[in-house]
C-alpha cells in the first residue's frame, strides 16, 4: 500500500493515463506525461477545491449549453 | 500605393457602390499585393486570383444593371484557412490536414458571398489555431509587417498581416483566447471577438467548441462593425448560434459616448504591463474622458481559478477532437501544439463539467469585481511590447512559453467569461511597433463596444496608419 499514490488528484491522473494508454500509446509515454502532469495536477484541484466550495449541491453541474441559454436571454448578467 | 488602399471597407464599399471605382480595378491591385507581400510576410496559403477577378466582373456587371447590391459588394477579403468553402482545399494551418478537402462551406462565408463580397484566397494560421504569436512549424512563422523580425500574432495570423498591409479590405479569423485580437493588435489593425454564440460556427474547423468564436479584423471599428453585422445570427446548420435578433450594428456608431462608464481594472493587470504600453493605454483613457466617457477605476477577482477552469476547458475540448489523429499520426503535429492538445487526455469528465459549471460564478465574479455599474472595461490587449520571433522559439522552452503566456494574458479569461472584446490601435512603441488596448463588454452588447471604438477612431489615426514596408 505504501507505494499506491494518496493524494486524490494523483489517483485520477493515474487512472486518466491508464484510460488513454489503449487508445493514445504515444501521448501515455512517461516522459510526455511528466511533461503535462504538473499543470493538469494544479488545474485538477484548483477547479476540484472551487468546485466543492462554490457550487451549490443542490444544483447539480449544469451544461454549458444549459448555461449560454440562460445567458443569452440576459444581456445584464 | 494607390490612394483607395488609404480607404477602410466600408469605404472602399461605398466607392464600388457609387462606381467611383470598379471592383475589378481595387481586386487587380489587392491581388498583385498579395502575390507580393503576402510572400514577404508568409501571410498567404493560397490564392484565387482566376475565380476573384472572374466575380469581380460579374460584381461590376450586376451593379451597372441596376442590380441590387449588397453591404459589401465587389469588396476584397480574405479569411483564415479554417473556414471551409467547399471545394478549395482547407488545411487549418496543420499538416494532418494538409489535403483537406471540404465539400461544404461556412457559414460565414456564405453570407459574406451573399452580401457580395468577394473571397481573394485563404490565408496563413497557427497550426489548428494553437498559437498566438502565429508559429507554424509546418509552414513557418508569419511575420508582422511593421518589423518582420517580430510575431505578428495568432492564431488568425494572416488576417492580421493581410489587413494591415493592404492586401485586403477586411478578414474573418477565430478566436479561442484571443485568437481575433492577438493579431489585431500586433499588426496595428481593429480585431473584434463577439460575444459566444453571436456567429454561427458551422464549417469551421473546431479547437475547442465551447470556447471558439468567429469575428472580423479591419482597419476601424465601423469595418467590423458592417461585417458583424453580415456574419451574425441564428443558424439552422448550428443549434448553440444565439437566436436573438441581430442588430445593425452600424446604425448607432456615430451616437455620443458622452457619460458612458468604462470600467479601468487595476492590480492584475497593471502587473504585466511593460512601460510603453502603459504609457499608450493612459493616453488612450485621456482620449475617452476628452470624448465624455467616464473612467471608473474597479478591480479584479482572483485570476488563477479563472485559468486553470479555462485550461481544463480548452485542453479537453481539443483533446476530444484530436483523439484519432494524436493516437495515429502523433508526429505530424509539431512538439508545442502537440503537448498542449495532450493535456487535454489526462482531465477527467468531472473536473470539465466543474470547469464548465464555474462558469456561471466566475463570470459573475468578474463582471462584478472589474465591471461593477460600468457599461464597458478598459483592458490591455496585449501587455508587452510585441516580442520577436526568436525571443518566442529560439530561446528555452520554459522562456518561450512564458512570453508566450504573456502575450495572451489579457485576453484568454475573455473567452472563457463568453463576453465580447474589441482590440483598437493605440500607439506605436519606440520601435514601431502597434500597441493596442481592449474594450470588453457585457453578453451581447458589441455594439456598445464598437460606438466606443469608432469614437475613439473619429479622434486619433492609429488604424489609418499602413507599415512602411507595405506602404
Amino acid at each position: 500500500m505504501a507505494n499506491l499514490p494518496q493524494d486524490e488528484d494523483d489517483i485520477e491522473l493515474l487512472a486518466a493515463v491508464a484510460s488513454r494508454l489503449q487508445s493514445s500509446p504515444q501521448s501515455a509515454a512517461p516522459e510526455r506525461v511528466a511533461r503535462v502532469a504538473p499543470q493538469v495536477t494544479v488545474n485538477n484541484r484548483l477547479v476540484m477545491e472551487a468546485a466543492r466550495r462554490m457550487l451549490d449541491m443542490q444544483d447539480p453541474p449544469d451544461t454549458f449549453d444549459g448555461w449560454c441559454r440562460s445567458f443569452a436571454d440576459r444581456s445584464d448578467a | 500605393m494607390t490612394p483607395w488602399l488609404e480607404q477602410d471597407m466600408v469605404g472602399i464599399a461605398n466607392a464600388v457602390r457609387d462606381g467611383d471605382v470598379t471592383a475589378e480595378a481595387i481586386t487587380t491591385i489587392c491581388l498583385e499585393r498579395m502575390e507580393r507581400l503576402g510572400a514577404a510576410f508568409n501571410a498567404v496559403v493560397r490564392i484565387e486570383s482566376e475565380a476573384a477577378l472572374s466575380a469581380a466582373r460579374e460584381a461590376d456587371v450586376a451593379r451597372a444593371r441596376g442590380k441590387p447590391l449588397g453591404a459589401l459588394h465587389g469588396v476584397p477579403l480574405a479569411h483564415k484557412d479554417i473556414f471551409h468553402r467547399a471545394g478549395r482545399p482547407c488545411a487549418g494551418g496543420a499538416k494532418i490536414c494538409a489535403d483537406h478537402m471540404p465539400t461544404d462551406t461556412a457559414t460565414v462565408l456564405q453570407r459574406l458571398d451573399a452580401a457580395g463580397a468577394l473571397d481573394l484566397g485563404s490565408l496563413h494560421m497557427a497550426e489548428f489555431a494553437f498559437s498566438p504569436t502565429g508559429y507554424n512549424a509546418h509552414y513557418g512563422h508569419g511575420r508582422n509587417p511593421w518589423s518582420p523580425a517580430h510575431v505578428p500574432g495568432g492564431s488568425s495570423s494572416g488576417s492580421g498581416i493581410s489587413v494591415a498591409a493592404r492586401m485586403v479590405f477586411g478578414s474573418l479569423g477565430t478566436d479561442t483566447g484571443g485568437s481575433v485580437r492577438q493579431p489585431a493588435a500586433m499588426c496595428g489593425i481593429t480585431g473584434l471577438k463577439p460575444t459566444h454564440r453571436r456567429v454561427s460556427t458551422a464549417g469551421t474547423m473546431p479547437l475547442s467548441r465551447s470556447l471558439d468564436c468567429i469575428g472580423p479584423l479591419g482597419q476601424s471599428a465601423r469595418d467590423c462593425a458592417r461585417l458583424l453585422t453580415v456574419i451574425a445570427g441564428a443558424d439552422v446548420r448550428d443549434g448553440a448560434a444565439a437566436e436573438r435578433p441581430v442588430p445593425d450594428y452600424e446604425a448607432r456608431l456615430g451616437e455620443s459616448v458622452r457619460g458612458v462608464r468604462i470600467a479601468r481594472p487595476r492590480g492584475f493587470y497593471d502587473d504585466l504591463l511593460q512601460p510603453e504600453v502603459r504609457t499608450a493605454l493612459e493616453e488612450s483613457l485621456r482620449v475617452l474622458r476628452d470624448l465624455g466617457a467616464v473612467i471608473v477605476e474597479t478591480g479584479v477577482p482572483d485570476m488563477q481559478l479563472v485559468t486553470a477552469a479555462n485550461h481544463v476547458i480548452m485542453a479537453s475540448e481539443a483533446a476530444a477532437v484530436h483523439g484519432r489523429w494524436l493516437a495515429e499520426r502523433p508526429q505530424d503535429y509539431s512538439d508545442q501544439v502537440r503537448g498542449r492538445i495532450e493535456a487535454g487526455l489526462y482531465y477527467t469528465a468531472a473536473r470539465y463539467l466543474e470547469a464548465q459549471s464555474l462558469r456561471r460564478v466566475l463570470t459573475a465574479e468578474y463582471l462584478k469585481a472589474a465591471m461593477a455599474d460600468c457599461d464597458a472595461i478598459f483592458l490591455p490587449a496585449v501587455p508587452i511590447v510585441t516580442p520577436s520571433i526568436e525571443e518566442t522559439t529560439a530561446v528555452s522552452q520554459a522562456a518561450a512559453l512564458d512570453v508566450i503566456a504573456q502575450v495572451s494574458q489579457c485576453m484568454r479569461a475573455i473567452n472563457y467569461f463568453a463576453l465580447p472584446g474589441l482590440s483598437v490601435p493605440a500607439g506605436l512603441s519606440s520601435g514601431g511597433l502597434p500597441i493596442a488596448f481592449q474594450l470588453v463588454g457585457r453578453p451581447f452588447d458589441e455594439a456598445l463596444l464598437l460606438r466606443l471604438g469608432h469614437a475613439f477612431q473619429n479622434v486619433t489615426d492609429w488604424h489609418r496608419r499602413i507599415p512602411p514596408l507595405a506602404a
